[in-house]
């Protein structure tokens, strides 16, 4: 690696954890709706894939450290992953212990990032070898060929589609959803999926915003008021994270961050955290120690998922098999005209393992210098800070911006359309109970999905 | 360093310059609830136009940046569009109002 790509993937790294501190700590910001849209941009730039994906490591790591931040302040998620630890926040927020799960789901944030890192860096230079086998096509219908990774990826899209709220509604959206996209492709005339992509990423905002079109749906989400978040005070935080965790934390959230990197190239991250967290907070008799337990080994879990269920699916099977490739990640595995194949493919093909790992290992030391600092001295006064002067309204409208704009890129004008319609329909499917991690999956498998639809005898 | 940011944040920005027309029910603003967050529809939308127009304007106008810079104008078109959007973010933190208030506990 030249001095130049070292220095860049210093400065990429650091201006990442800066602005995904910010972002975590933010309210209501959906992980896919604000990693992917920025990470899609800077490949549509043309910046080089490694660099996209040290940006993208670093955003892992200070995104999933902050979203904690005001859950375990105010009780208030700073995004999906964060939502499953708002009950055990609350618990130890009324034993006043809100400073004590501050610290360590700060500290047990960068135990899940380094050991999902070691363990599926090395399962994948096991594995890579399988990488072609999985790429062979086989004939599963007269004319129709499947690759093998599409069945990882079936499985993965029938386990998230089971847990899913809807799980029959979740099951008989996959053919449907799968059609419905292939049609606009056949209208467009060419493989769009940009648009698509996003419509699914801000469906639930845009079926919500919609909805307010409606006079009576409108008044369902009235609100009298300024909307009251109740801040927990802290006490001075220790910046050694060797002081902050028990033993017993420190051996649970490696033991559940290595076991769920892996689980996650097919599972849900979300229902992962959920799992492991009901689990450990059962084992306790004490509900309080419980919460704890449970809050803490799910800050790992998170980093752990996200960077396991990028890092497989990408060195290895090269095709988005669960939901956080096919989610946050998944603009690696789009094939770009700037590039003349997907970053994956470039990534693979220009950088040695050692490069693309030891780049992994780089990005999120440096995003965790500056970030763990950061937010144990200031966490609570940047929370404020934000809470007090970024309006959803702005936020929100950034969003939308870089949709609209990226869907025009897309397919022009018919775009921007097919952003709206997708967007309406996963928005449905959401408020009805369908992760949406079954509908990004569905977009990947559509294709084949269809073809196979189509080369049915009955 | 930053110290001295979060005290220019919390204290020395000033007050919203734009101000929305609100419906009231009793003494107290009606605001929308969209995605966990309390917004005002009017708001919203002048931020939503504002960061699209400067996204759109951004994009369009790359074409003839990268004709006198001599680039590609496919990667410098998202560019200057997610810069666009990007100065549309800021111009509305200034026009729109937070709709939260904090309470120490």
């Amino acid at each position: 690696m030249d001095p130049l790509t070292v220095l860049l993937v210093v400065l990429l790294s650091a201006l990442s954890a800066i602005l995904y501190i910010f972002i975590g700590i933010l309210p209501g910001t959906d992980e896919t709706a604000t990693m992917a849209p920025i990470l899609l941009t800077l490949l549509l730039m043309g910046v080089d894939p490694l660099l996209a994906l040290v940006w993208f490591a670093a955003s892992i790591a200070a995104f999933k450290m902050a979203d904690s931040i005001p859950v375990a302040l105010a009780g208030i998620p700073g995004g999906v992953m964060a939502v499953p630890q708002v009950p055990d926040a609350l618990t130890a927020k009324d034993a006043g212990l809100a400073d004590t799960i501050l610290r360590k789901g700060i500290a047990s944030s960068v135990v899940g990032q380094f050991v999902a890192l070691a363990t599926t860096l090395t399962i994948s230079y096991y594995l890579m070898p399988l990488g072609d086998w999985l790429r062979a096509t086989d004939e599963v219908l007269p004319n129709v060929k499947v690759a093998r990774w599409f069945w990882i990826l079936l499985i993965g899209l029938l386990v998230l589609a089971l847990t899913s709220r809807n799980k029959g509604l979740a099951l008989i959206s996959i053919p449907a959803f799968a059609l419905g996209v292939q049609g606009l492709r056949a209208v467009y005339g060419r493989s769009v999926y940009i648009s698509f992509f996003l419509g699914i990423t801000i469906g639930p905002m845009m079926f919500e915003l919609l909805s307010m079109l409606h006079t009576e749906l409108k008044k369902t989400y009235e609100r009298k008021g300024l909307k009251e978040i109740k801040l927990a005070k802290i006490g001075k935080i220790p910046l050694n994270p060797l002081k902050i965790l028990t033993r017993e934390e420190v051996a649970q959230s490696t033991l559940w961050s290595a076991v769920t990197s892996i689980l996650a190239t097919v599972m849900s991250p979300v229902g992962l955290t959920i799992l492991i967290g009901d689990l450990l907070r059962e084992s306790k008799k004490d509900k309080v120690r419980g919460s704890v337990l449970a809050y803490t080994v799910r800050d790992a879990v998170k980093n752990a998922t996200y960077i396991g269920g990028t890092v497989i699916p990408l060195l290895v099977i090269g095709q988005p098999t669960g939901p956080m490739a096919a989610g946050p990640a998944m603009p690696f595995f789009q094939k770009l005209e700037n590039l003349g194949m997907s970053a994956r493919d470039y990534l693979v093909t220009h950088y040695d393992y050692l490069t693309i790992s030891l780049s992994l290992i780089g990005a999120s030391l440096i995003a965790f210098l500056i970030a763990y600092p950061i937010l144990v001295k200031y966490s609570r006064k940047i929370t404020v800070a934000v809470f007090r002067r970024v309006p959803a309204e702005a936020l929100y409208g950034l969003f939308i911006a870089i949709v609209i704009m990226l869907s025009y890129y897309d397919a022009r004008i018919a775009g921007v359309f097919g952003t709206l319609i997708i967007s309406i329909v996963s928005g449905a499917l959401w408020k009805l109970g369908v992760s949406l991690g079954v509908l990004f999956m569905t977009l990947v498998a559509a294709p084949t999905l269809v073809a196979i639809l189509m080369g049915l005898p009955i | 360093m930053v110290d001295v940011l979060l005290n220019v944040l919390n204290n020395k920005i000033p007050s919203r310059v734009f101000h929305d027309v609100v419906l009231f029910v009793g003494d107290e603003e009606v605001f929308y609830e969209l995605y966990g967050e309390y917004v005002s529809l009017r708001e919203f939308g002048v931020a939503t136009l504002i960061s699209t127009i400067l996204a759109l304007a951004f994009y369009f106008v790359s074409p003839y940046v990268a004709n006198l810079i001599g680039v590609p104008s496919a990667g410098l078109s998202i560019t200057l569009g997610a810069v666009g959007a990007s100065v549309g973010f800021f111009i509305s933190v200034f026009l729109t109002r937070v709709k939260r208030v904090i309470k120490e506990v």
